[in-house]
């Protein structure tokens, strides 16, 4: 780590759900991350993993209506949590969405594989729902550690 | 911006530095264009300028998976980094697509 940065940093982030932000959400959080000095292929999970949960949020949180998605980022050591959350329609059985290939959007050829990467490519995933109140999706991955 | 040319009867599909839902989205419409205009029977996705990709990737090669699959028709993978064929790998997709390794490789397939 660079001289001189503490041990720990915090940003929160409002945005809409509009597609565009997926990218400047997922691009926000890896600029947050990169004090650790992640290696390449840390910092493509992290995007990745982070992209996931940010576009959920956009496409699925708030049908057809306008809504703000909450992005906080935390840096405590060598860990970046990321906390995502939403006030829209939430999930009725959050183990169920989780499960490999699941989608509710079949149509629009979503590959329902993005809570399996969310999983795969970060160290902790934690998700809430519930319906009507919204979701958070918290996940932790640590960075250039060694 | 274009991103889809035709070649015989294969449809090549230059991917951009960054596929995510949104760009995914606008790829997936070029594409309907162009099986509507042309008799596409084979689908390559050219991952040469790709850098980042999340699950929206899948579903677009999945999508065109199941659009060649009645003219029994292939779908063909080149040029990704190593973090997007770790994705291709846990998705289980490489049962279903071909990957090319040359260019060579990508020629036979339109010639």
């Amino acid at each position: 780590m660079r001289q001189g940065i503490k041990d720990t940093n915090r940003m929160e982030l409002i945005f809409c759900n509009q597609p565009e932000n997926e990218r400047i959400g997922r691009t926000m959080a890896a600029v947050f991350a990169t004090v650790l000095n992640p290696t390449l292929e840390e910092l493509s999970d992290f995007k990745t993993a982070v992209s996931e949960a940010v576009t959920n949020a956009i496409i699925h949180a708030y049908p057809g209506a306008e809504g703000d998605i909450n992005m906080v980022l935390e840096r405590k050591g060598n860990e970046i949590t990321v906390t995502i959350s939403d006030h829209g329609i939430g999930m009725e059985n959050v183990e169920k969405f989780m499960e490999p290939l699941f989608t509710t959007l079949p149509s629009e050829e979503r590959s329902g594989m993005g809570f399996t990467f969310m999983e795969a490519f970060s160290d902790h995933l934690e998700v809430k729902s519930e319906p009507g109140k919204g979701t958070c999706v918290c996940l932790m991955k640590k960075m250039g550690g060694k | 911006m274009s991103y889809c040319h035709v070649k015989k009867h294969c449809l090549v599909i230059r991917l951009p530095r960054e596929i995510d839902h949104y760009q995914a989205e606008i790829i997936r419409k070029e594409c309907e264009i162009m099986f509507l205009k042309s008799l596409i029977r084979d689908v390559i996705f050219d991952f040469s300028n790709t850098v980042f990709m999340d699950s929206s990737g899948i579903g677009l090669i999945l999508g065109r998976v199941k659009q060649v699959h009645p003219l029994e028709g292939r779908v063909y993978l080149f040029g990704g980094i190593p973090s997007i064929e770790k994705m291709w790998e846990m998705s289980g997709i490489l049962k279903l697509v071909t990957i090319l390794n040359t260019v060579e490789e990508v020629k036979e397939v339109y010639e």
